[in-house]
């Protein structure tokens, strides 16, 4: 990573009020994101991993201030966009952008695919005349792989594959510098699946984009990552290289989860025994004291009970929260 | 350049709209579409006919005071006992009762999904505030509101409409409210805040638009709703004032000679009962049409 980085979390926290009822006072707290810090250059891709309900696709929103119970500092060129006025958060949301996990649902059903993918450069230059608009939708229709025939459509002829093209559409049209993507093709069918990733690395390739990419599917992750954060109850657990994590993963729950992935031929005769976990994750509601793992984890200790291990920088390819790692 | 892309787009097949997905269906139904030719006839006769005679309502034809029902003669269905031509009084009632209506309901379900769409989708102390308001109108007794218009406006037409209105914009605000808060967390609000719409822009072009489907169906419904108020104001006497007439004064006038000469009464009661069992139709047809759990 050379230069300062693009963008730069530090300790973004995300806690929902839950109030039991009308009349009741006290209101219970989850935590959905609790103190996630990280930083990611330009061009630079970062997968985050962890099972449901850890935290990711909220840190995802939070990150784009799509969340206004966010705390903490998001950093975008050395600017918080926590503080920034919302006329200079506008003109940052250019250059950030999302794609979102289901992708029919990310598009409005009033619209057509021609309005829905030039929507957010009318917004930001409401200056443009109407065949300047038609013909950049139609140029970055060709780019991801939609013919020029359906511009008049509405979003419920299309199949997933297709309202996931659109949606990618709809932000490569702003040619931002980061896009976020909330587990792009985790409600799409494999073959499909692998057309949307190679667009994905295609167009980061084509022109030089960063990617924040929430994901559960390993193999993906690998494929498509420079690097690699593992979340576990809105905690960063571990956070590494790519060739770090998949390789010699540190973190007990790391492990677990590579583990659990599936897998084919010689690497099934993996190198690390198979562990599989009992139980649930415990209720962001209340995280118990110490480590938020220690409940499932194998090497659980005295001092997990009490102390939460911080995220320790010894190995630059590879940090790790944790009091025995690997 | 533009232009060829222009003219090939037009050429491609064009995507089915929802709207008119949901029209297709519509039409498809046709005793919802008979309902409609009612209406227009209606609608085309309280609007056109009365032009063809030569007086109007209020005129009295002294030479044929209460004159029975003689289809041959100048008045097809007798006058009253003003000497006042009854068709014609009814069809000109009907404008007044149409217009009324019609009106009354557009800017009721304008005024209601506007105020829904800002209110459900700001949410928080907005929301609280503007939906207390919406409790506080629905709980204060109807007739109440409406002298208090009457008071403070005068008995004319603009403080009848404007009763109509309050009276029925109520219940659809609420309506839209609801689909509002839903669309609130939909993908595509996020996806739009984070392609910097503002507010304002989210609620024009997002939530207004996808809140109306719901509300349409409702929105037939209030158009007999506001021509039933208006009726109702309009037989208590504090709707259309003599000697202009709609519907209700008719009907309330017929009703005091019930005994002596039933046509008073049956002729702009069988008006308003096949406007209202039409709408009815047509309300159903609609319904039908876009009711999102029939797909």
């Amino acid at each position: 990573m050379n230069g300062p980085p693009l963008l730069t979390v530090n300790n973004l926290t995300v806690h929902f009020r839950l109030r039991r009822s009308l009349l009741e006072r006290s209101s219970v707290v989850v935590k959905a994101v609790d103190g996630v810090g990280f930083s990611l250059g330009t061009g630079e891709s970062l997968g985050v991993v962890g099972e449901s309900g850890c935290g990711k696709s909220t840190l995802g929103k939070a990150i784009l201030q799509l969340v206004p119970e966010s705390r903490g500092e998001v950093i975008w060129l050395g600017q918080d966009l926590g503080t920034a006025s919302s006329s200079s958060l506008r003109m940052i949301r250019r250059e950030m952008q999302m794609i979102f996990q289901d992708p029919l649902a990310s598009l409005d059903p009033k619209m057509t695919v021609e309005r829905i993918i030039g929507l957010p450069l009318r917004t930001f230059f409401p200056g443009l005349s109407r065949d300047e608009v038609r013909r950049k939708v139609l140029e970055v229709m060709e780019e991801v792989g939609l013919p020029r025939s359906v511009a008049g459509r509405y979003p419920h002829q299309f199949s997933g594959g297709q309202c996931q093209r659109i949606g990618i559409a709809r932000v490569l049209i702003m040619r931002p510098k980061l896009i976020v993507c909330d587990e792009p093709t985790s409600a799409l069918d494999i073959s499909v699946q692998a057309q949307i990733i190679n667009l994905l690395l295609q167009l980061r390739q084509d022109y030089q984009m960063s990617l924040l990419f929430i994901s559960h599917n390993l193999a993906v992750v690998r494929h498509l990552c420079d690097r690699v954060m593992v979340l576990y109850m809105g905690k960063v657990v571990e956070i590494g290289t790519r060739d770090a994590i998949f390789a010699s993963p540190r973190h007990p729950y790391t492990r677990v989860l590579l583990n659990a992935a599936p897998r084919v031929g010689n690497e099934a005769r993996g190198h690390y025994s198979r562990v599989s976990l009992q139980g649930e994750p415990g209720s962001p509601v209340n995280p118990p004291p110490g480590c938020r793992f220690q409940g499932r984890c194998p090497r659980a200790s005295e001092i997990c009970r009490k102390e939460e291990p911080q995220l320790n920088g010894a190995r630059e390819s590879n940090q790790v929260a944790c009091h025995h790692p690997h | 350049m533009s232009d060829a892309i222009t003219a090939q787009l037009d050429q491609d097949v064009r995507g089915i709209s929802p709207l008119r997905a949901s029209w297709l269906r519509f039409s498809r139904n046709r005793l919802a579409v008979a309902s409609c030719g009612v209406m227009a006839l209606i609608c085309l006769m309280c609007f056109a006919l009365p032009l063809c005679f030569p007086f109007t309502g209020n005129d009295a034809d002294f030479a044929n005071l209460s004159a029975p029902v003689n289809l041959a003669s100048i008045h097809p269905f007798g006058t009253d006992d003003l000497g006042r031509d009854l068709f014609l009084r009814t069809l000109e009632g009907g404008r007044m009762s149409l217009l009324l209506g019609f009106f009354g309901a557009i800017v009721s379900v304008v005024v209601s999904v506007c105020y829904g769409a800002v209110a459900g989708y700001l949410g928080g102390k907005i929301d609280a505030l503007m939906m207390r308001t919406v409790d506080v109108l629905l709980s204060t007794p109807f007739m109440f509101l409406v002298i208090l218009i009457n008071l403070m406006l005068g008995r004319t037409n603009a403080s009848l409409f404007l009763a109509v209105v309050i009276g029925l914009w109520l219940t659809p605000s609420i309506i839209a409210r609801s689909q509002a808060v839903s669309l609130r967390n939909r993908e595509f609000i996020y996806a739009a805040r984070a392609g910097g719409m503002s507010s304002a822009q989210i609620i024009v072009q997002h939530v207004i638009p996808n809140s109306v489907n719901v509300v349409i169906v409702y929105s037939s419904l209030l158009v007999l709703e506001a021509i039933l108020t208006e009726s109702f104001l309009s037989f208590l006497g504090l709707g259309i004032q003599p000697p202009n007439a709609s519907w209700g004064t008719l009907i309330a006038e017929g009703a005091q000679q019930l005994e002596s000469d039933p046509r008073l009464l049956i002729l702009p009661g069988a008006f308003l009962a096949l406007t209202l069992l039409s709408l009815n139709y047509i309300t159903d047809g609609l319904r039908d049409a876009f009711d999102p759990n029939d797909r």
